[in-house]
């Protein structure tokens, strides 16, 4: 398989992932958590929001381990539309964030073929205007920066 | 309070959000379906991946209008979808994008963006924030609404 020519390949360790499942309550239930992370000078690394019509979203942070308790404090025992937040935690967590040239769908294809081909389970994906970024387990990452490697190129 | 300096501000309208709720031997096909976006030449937005309560990927493509129907063909003949239930469509939406040097270094940027969001009605559909950048989706009724919103957060310096 021809490799695809990328700009960077990024690893990061010492993270968590912490998940709010089945957000209800709009935008303003996520005002309502980032606002007391912002005071507490609590930094995310990575965030996604997402579901559809019908399939009620979920937030999915990526927060540095010396701040997941923080994190936790603040969002843990909140109630949207009457029920408590469902919150789930997974660590340790590694990000590997790629950095393309433009082709986005084959970019993607391979990234995901990567993990897949080293049995690296993806926990959340989310994308930036120069990045794709995953979240998996910690231990499993430099696993899937190897199989990267099978189908990528440094640009130069 | 200080507004936030970016170097940018776009908005494309006429965007659909696709999302998929997949099994893990479906999930396992998605690398061959992009493959065939790659070369219908079928640009991604972007796309957000999660797992729901059972472990299940969930996948969020955002993509053109134009390209929905493709797309939506692509999924349900690659995956063997089921015709209802697994995947779920939105369309008329717009892609804002904030581009800046400094967001993910600096704590706050998605709180005051989604304050100012909230205060002034608009929904955010999805939303991908890391490194340099934060990608927002809309609902495309409210882009105008929402771009003003950003302003007051948000200040592009001039060049």
């Amino acid at each position: 398989m021809k490799k695809i020519q990328i700009a960077g390949l990024r690893q990061a360790l010492h993270f968590s992932q912490i998940e709010v499942l089945a957000l209800s309550g709009g935008t303003q239930a996520l005002a309502r958590i980032f606002d007391p992370l912002a005071e507490s000078g609590i930094n995310l690394e990575f965030v996604a929001f997402h579901g559809g019509p019908k399939v009620p979203p979920n937030l999915i942070l990526g927060v540095h381990k010396n701040q997941v308790a923080a994190t936790l404090g603040l969002i843990k025992g909140r109630k949207e539309e009457g029920r408590p937040l469902e919150i789930r935690c997974r660590e340790p967590a590694g990000m590997i964030s790629l950095f393309p040239h433009g082709n986005r769908p084959a970019v993607i294809g391979n990234f995901l073929a990567a993990f897949r081909e080293a049995e690296v389970e993806i926990w959340a994906l989310g994308f930036s205007l120069s990045a794709i970024s995953a979240l998996g387990e910690e231990s499993r990452i430099p696993r899937a920066l190897i199989a990267l490697k099978d189908f990528f190129e440094l640009a130069g | 309070m200080a507004k936030i300096r970016v170097h940018n501000i776009l908005c494309s309208g006429e965007q659909a959000l696709l999302t998929l709720r997949l099994d893990l031997r479906r999930a396992e096909f998605l690398p061959s379906i992009l493959y065939a976006f790659r070369e219908e030449k079928i640009p991604v937005s972007f796309l957000l991946h999660s797992l729901d309560r059972k472990g299940d990927p969930i996948l969020t493509l955002i993509l053109r209008s134009e390209d929905l129907g493709w797309a939506r063909a692509a999924f349900q003949e690659g995956l063997d979808l089921p015709s209802r239930g697994m995947m779920e469509i939105q369309d008329k939406a717009a892609l804002i994008t904030l581009y800046g040097p400094h967001l993910g270094e600096k704590p706050g940027v998605a709180a005051r963006m989604l304050s100012s969001l909230a205060k002034d009605g608009v929904e955010v559909l999805a939303l991908s924030a890391s490194i340099n950048s934060c990608l927002l989706l809309v609902p495309g009724e409210s882009s105008s609404r929402a771009l003003q919103s950003l302003q007051r957060v948000f200040e592009i310096p001039p060049a």
